[in-house]
C-alpha cells in the first residue's frame, strides 16, 4: 500500500450474499437473449428499471441510476442527492472491503458466470506435487506417507537456507577431481560456507549419493524415536477407527450425518449416530509426559553459561574497539532457525540440514460454478497453462497517471485541484462503452475529497491488432468509437452515446481511452500517530460499468431447455449480443499532505476546469456522475 | 551509473596514472582509470570491461590471480591506498572503498564496502552485503543474508583457490587482452 498510486478492484464476493444467488446470477444481462419479464423493463425511457433487475442479478450491483433527460439540464439540486446515497457507495476504508480488494492481476474471471473472482472466491486444487530443487515430481501417496520434504538429495543449509551441495571433506588438487571423487563427504553450503563438518558430532557422507538415507541414520536423535513412537500409536488407534473413516461413500454420508447430527442440537448428537450403528471412536491419546534427561539439561545450561561468558568477552572486546552493535550469542541459534528445525536446537552446532520444502501445481476453480479458471500443466518443468482465465484478459483495468508531474503522489496538497489521467483499457475484440461512477465525495470519511471525473462515460475501441491503427490511420479518429452501435432498444446508454460524451476524453487511442479525474483533498490532520487508519490515505472508489456487443454461440445457450424461436433466424450460429458489467475498483490516489500557504479552500461547487480538453459543448460532467449512485426504489 | 560508453575514450584521451601492469596480466578494452596515483596490477590477473579504477586519493594495488569484474568500482580511500591481496575475486557492481582486502576473499555481486575497511583473507562477501567504513573484518569471515556474519570452519579455501585459477584461465581464452593499450 506504500507506493501510489494502485488500483484495486473488489472482488463480488464482498458482498454477503448466499451463494445459490451466486449460481443464479451467472448470466450476463442481455435483453436480446432472453426476453423474460425483466428485459421488458429494458427501455430507453424507464432505464431505472433495468438496474432494479440488474442488482438483483449481479447479486451487490448498486443500482445506479441514469437519468437521461437530466443530462442536459443544468441540475443545481446537485446537493441534495449526495450524501443519502452514502450506504450504497462502495466504501474502500470498510474493513470489510479490505478482503475483497485486489490488483486486477491477482484476479481471475469466470467465462460462465461473467464475475470476477479472487483468490477467496477460487478453490485450489492440487495438480502435482514437486520438489522445487531437483524438479521431480512426488506422487502425492508418498507424499502422505513420507511427508512433504524432498526424499532425493536436496537439503537447505539451516543458517541461511540456501541449498546445499555434496563436497568431498578432503580437497584432492586439480588433477585427480576429474575422477570419482573420494573419501568422506560434506554439505556444504556455497553461499555462508557452512558445512555439516562444523556440527559437534560432524556428519560426513560416505557416498554423495542417496544422502537422505545415510543423514537419517547420521542424525538421528531421541526425539525421532519420540515422534516414531506416537506416530505408532496414533496408526494403531485409527487403524482401530479404520472401517468408520474409509474413503467409501457410505462413510462420507455417515460422516456428514455426523455433522449433521452435532447441529441438530444437544440431544441429537449421540442418539443420531446410534441410531445409524456408528461405533464410537475412543481415541486414546498418549499421555505420558515429555521425557527430559538431567543430565542432558545440565548440560545445555552448561554450554549457554560458557557462551554467555564468550559473549559477554565479545561484548567488552567490541565495546573496546568502539564498535556499538555486538552480535550477541554467536553460537546459539535464532529464534528463525529454532522453528525451521524439528528438534529445537539451542546452539549453532545442533542444526541439521533440513529437506527441500515440496511445492505444489495448483488448478483453481469457481467456487460458483465449479468451472475450472486456472490449470496448470501437468509436467513440473513446464511452466505453461492449459487453461487460465484471468481478469486481465476479461475486464477493462485502469491506470492512473499525473497530468501535472508536479504532483508527489505521497503529498497532495490539499484545498489544490490536483488532476490525474484515467485510462481505460479495453483487452476485448470487441469495442466497449464505458461508465466511470464516482460519489463525489470519498466516502467512509470526516474528510472527504471532492472526486471528478470530466468525462465519465466513453467508448473504447476493441482490442485489434497493432497494426490495423496505422492501416486505418486515413479513417478519422472518432472511427473506432463509432463501430459501438446500438439498437435503440437496448438500453439507457445508447440513447446518448454520441456527442457530447466524447467531447471531453483527453486521448483516445486503439484500446484505450483517458479521460481526467479532478481531486480536491481537503485539510487532513495527520492521524497516523494516533489512530490506525490513516485519514490522510486518499482513496476513491469508482465504479466501472462495461456494455459492450459480444457474439456469442448460440447453441451453448440453447442447452437449458430456453427458447429456440429466438435463435431460429440466424440459424444458430454466431450472433452479436449486449453485455454488461460492473465492478468496483478503488484507485489510491496518494497521502494528503500538509497545508501549502497560499491555496485556500475554494467555493465546494465552483467547477475547476482543466486548460486540457476544455470543454466546449458540455461544460458539465454529467448528471450521472454527480448524482453518484442512488437506491432506486420503485 | 554515468555514460559508461566514454570510458574508454576517456581513458585513452585523459592521461593515464602510472601504471605498472605485470606481462601476465589481462587488461580488456575500456577500463577507466582516474586519478595520479600509481596502479599496481599484479601477475596473472584479470580485469573485465568497464571496471573503473580511481587513485585520486591514493595509490591502488591489484595482487595476483585476482578478478575484477565489470561495473566495479575500485577506489583508494586515502592516501596509504587500496591494497588486494592474491586471489581476490570482485563480482560485478560492487563499489569498493576498502583500505585493504585480504588474500583468497571473494566480493561478490553488488557488494559495498565503506570507506577505509579492512577486509581480512579469505573472505567470503555475499552478494549485496555492505561492510561499514572503517569496519575490519577478521579472516575468514562470512557475510551473508542481511550482513550476518559466520566463521567460515568449511576449510575449502584451497579449493577455492584452484577454482579462481581454472576460471582466471578460462578468462584469459575469452577476453581480448588488451593490456599493452595502457603500457603505452
Amino acid at each position: 500500500m506504500s507506493s501510489f498510486p494502485y488500483i484495486h478492484i473488489s472482488c463480488p464476493c464482498h458482498e454477503d450474499r448466499p451463494q445459490t444467488l451466486t449460481i443464479d446470477s451467472a448470466r450476463p444481462i442481455s435483453p436480446s437473449k432472453s426476453p423474460s419479464k425483466r428485459d421488458f423493463n429494458f427501455s430507453p425511457i424507464a432505464p431505472n428499471s433495468p438496474t432494479k433487475g440488474r442488482s438483483l442479478l449481479a447479486g451487490f450491483t448498486p443500482s445506479v441510476s441514469f437519468d437521461a433527460g437530466n443530462l442536459n439540464l443544468d441540475s443545481d439540486d446537485e446537493e441534495e442527492l449526495t450524501d443519502e446515497d452514502d450506504d450504497n457507495n462502495f466504501d474502500p476504508r470498510d474493513p470489510r472491503s479490505a478482503f475483497s480488494l485486489f490488483p486486477i492481476e491477482n484476479l481471475l474471471y469466470c467465462e460462465d458466470c461473467h464475475q470476477i473472482r479472487c483468490p477467496r472466491c477460487v478453490q485450489d486444487e492440487i495438480v502435482c506435487w514437486y520438489c522445487p530443487s531437483c524438479l521431480f515430481e512426488v506422487p502425492s501417496s508418498t507424499v502422505k506417507s513420507d511427508g512433504n520434504r524432498c526424499t532425493r538429495n536436496c537439503y537447505l543449509c539451516p543458517v541461511c537456507t540456501a541449498l546445499l551441495a555434496v563436497v568431498p571433506v578432503h580437497h584432492s588438487s586439480g588433477h585427480s577431481s576429474s575422477d570419482h571423487p573420494t573419501g568422506p563427504f560434506n554439505l556444504f553450503c556455497s553461499h555462508c560456507h557452512w558445512t555439516t563438518s562444523d556440527l559437534t558430532p560432524p556428519i560426513q557422507l560416505e557416498k554423495p549419493t542417496s544422502i537422505s538415507a545415510q543423514l537419517s541414520k547420521l542424525t538421528h536423535s531421541p526425539r525421532d524415536n519420540e515422534f516414531i513412537r506416537l506416530k505408532q500409536h496414533y496408526a494403531q488407534q485409527l487403524g482401530n477407527a479404520q472401517e468408520d473413516f474409509t474413503n467409501s461413500p457410505a462413510a462420507l454420508t455417515r460422516l456428514m450425518g455426523l455433522y449433521t447430527g452435532l447441529g441438530s442440537g444437544s440431544g441429537g448428537h449421540g442418539g443420531s449416530r446410534k441410531g445409524r450403528g456408528v461405533k464410537k471412536l475412543e481415541m486414546k491419546e498418549v499421555d505420558r509426559p515429555r521425557e527430559v534427561s538431567e543430565d542432558q539439561e545440565l548440560d545445555i545450561i552448561e554450554r549457554m553459561a560458557v557462551e554467555g561468558l564468550e559473549a559477554s568477552k565479545c561484548i567488552v572486546a567490541l565495546a573496546t574497539h568502539g564498535r556499538k552493535k555486538a552480535d550477541g550469542y554467536g553460537k546459539a541459534t535464532t529464534a528463525k532457525q529454532r522453528l525451521a528445525q524439528p528438534h529445537d536446537p539451542r546452539f549453532l552446532s545442533d542444526l541439521t540440514p533440513t529437506a527441500v520444502l515440496l511445492r505444489t501445481k495448483r488448478s483453481k476453480r469457481c467456487r460458483a460454478c465449479r468451472h475450472i479458471l486456472v490449470k496448470p500443466e501437468a509436467k513440473v518443468q513446464t511452466t505453461r497453462f492449459r487453461i487460465r482465465l484471468v481478469a486481465l484478459n476479461y475486464i477493462p483495468s485502469l491506470t492512473i497517471k499525473r497530468l501535472d508531474s508536479s504532483i508527489t503522489w505521497d503529498n497532495l496538497t490539499p484545498h489544490k485541484t490536483h488532476r490525474f489521467l484515467l485510462t481505460v483499457t479495453n483487452p476485448l475484440f470487441d469495442p466497449i462503452s464505458v461508465s466511470l461512477l464516482t460519489p463525489r465525495r470519498t466516502p467512509g470519511t470526516a474528510f472527504a475529497s471532492r472526486v471528478t471525473i470530466l468525462c465519465p462515460e466513453f467508448d473504447v475501441g476493441a482490442n485489434t491488432d497493432v497494426w490495423d491503427d496505422a492501416l486505418m490511420s486515413t479513417k478519422p479518429a472518432s472511427a473506432v468509437p463509432s463501430g459501438v452501435k446500438t439498437p435503440p432498444t437496448t438500453g439507457s446508454f445508447t440513447s446518448f452515446s454520441k456527442d457530447p460524451k466524447m467531447s471531453t476524453v483527453y486521448e483516445q487511442k486503439r484500446n484505450y481511452t483517458s479521460v481526467v479525474i479532478e481531486v480536491v483533498p481537503p485539510e487532513i490532520p495527520d492521524t497516523r500517530d494516533t489512530r490506525i487508519r490513516d485519514e490522510r490515505l486518499l482513496e476513491i472508489p469508482i465504479y466501472v460499468r462495461v456494455e459492450f456487443e459480444a457474439e456469442v454461440d448460440r447453441d451453448d445457450e440453447e442447452g437449458g431447455g430456453g427458447k429456440p424461436s429466438h435463435s431460429g433466424a440466424s440459424g444458430g450460429a454466431v450472433q452479436r449480443e449486449r453485455v454488461e458489467y460492473s465492478y468496483w475498483c478503488v484507485v489510491g490516489v496518494g497521502r494528503v499532505g500538509d497545508v501549502v500557504e497560499g491555496v485556500v479552500a475554494s467555493e465546494p461547487n465552483t467547477p475547476v476546469r482543466t486548460p486540457v480538453g476544455t470543454p466546449v459543448k458540455a461544460p458539465r460532467t454529467p448528471a450521472a456522475m454527480r448524482t453518484p449512485l442512488r437506491q432506486v426504489r420503485s | 551509473m554515468g555514460p559508461k560508453r566514454s570510458g574508454a575514450s576517456s581513458a585513452s584521451s585523459a592521461p593515464l596514472p602510472p601504471l605498472s601492469i605485470d606481462p601476465t596480466a589481462v587488461l580488456s578494452d575500456a577500463i577507466s582509470f582516474s586519478g595520479t596515483y600509481p596502479v599496481t596490477i599484479g601477475a596473472n590477473s584479470v580485469l573485465h570491461p568497464r571496471c573503473k579504477l580511481n587513485s585520486t586519493e591514493g595509490p591502488i594495488v591489484i595482487g595476483s590471480n585476482c578478478i575484477i569484474s565489470e561495473r566495479t568500482q575500485l577506489i583508494a580511500p586515502d592516501i596509504d591506498g587500496l591494497v588486494l591481496g592474491n586471489y581476490v575475486h570482485v563480482e560485478v557492481n560492487c563499489h569498493i572503498q576498502a583500505a585493504r582486502i585480504g588474500d583468497a576473499t571473494s566480493i561478490e555481486v553488488g557488494t559495498k564496502l565503506g570507506k577505509g575497511s579492512c577486509i581480512g583473507d579469505n573472505c567470503t562477501l555475499s552478494p549485496l552485503s555492505t561492510i561499514r567504513d572503517v569496519d575490519v573484518l577478521p579472516a575468514f569471515t562470512v557475510v551473508y543474508g542481511e550482513n550476518q556474519r559466520r566463521v567460515d570452519a568449511s576449510a575449502t579455501a584451497v579449493a577455492r583457490n584452484e577454482t579462481m585459477l581454472a576460471h582466471i584461465d578460462c578468462l584469459k581464452k575469452l577476453i581480448p587482452n588488451k593490456s599493452e593499450k595502457y603500457t603505452r
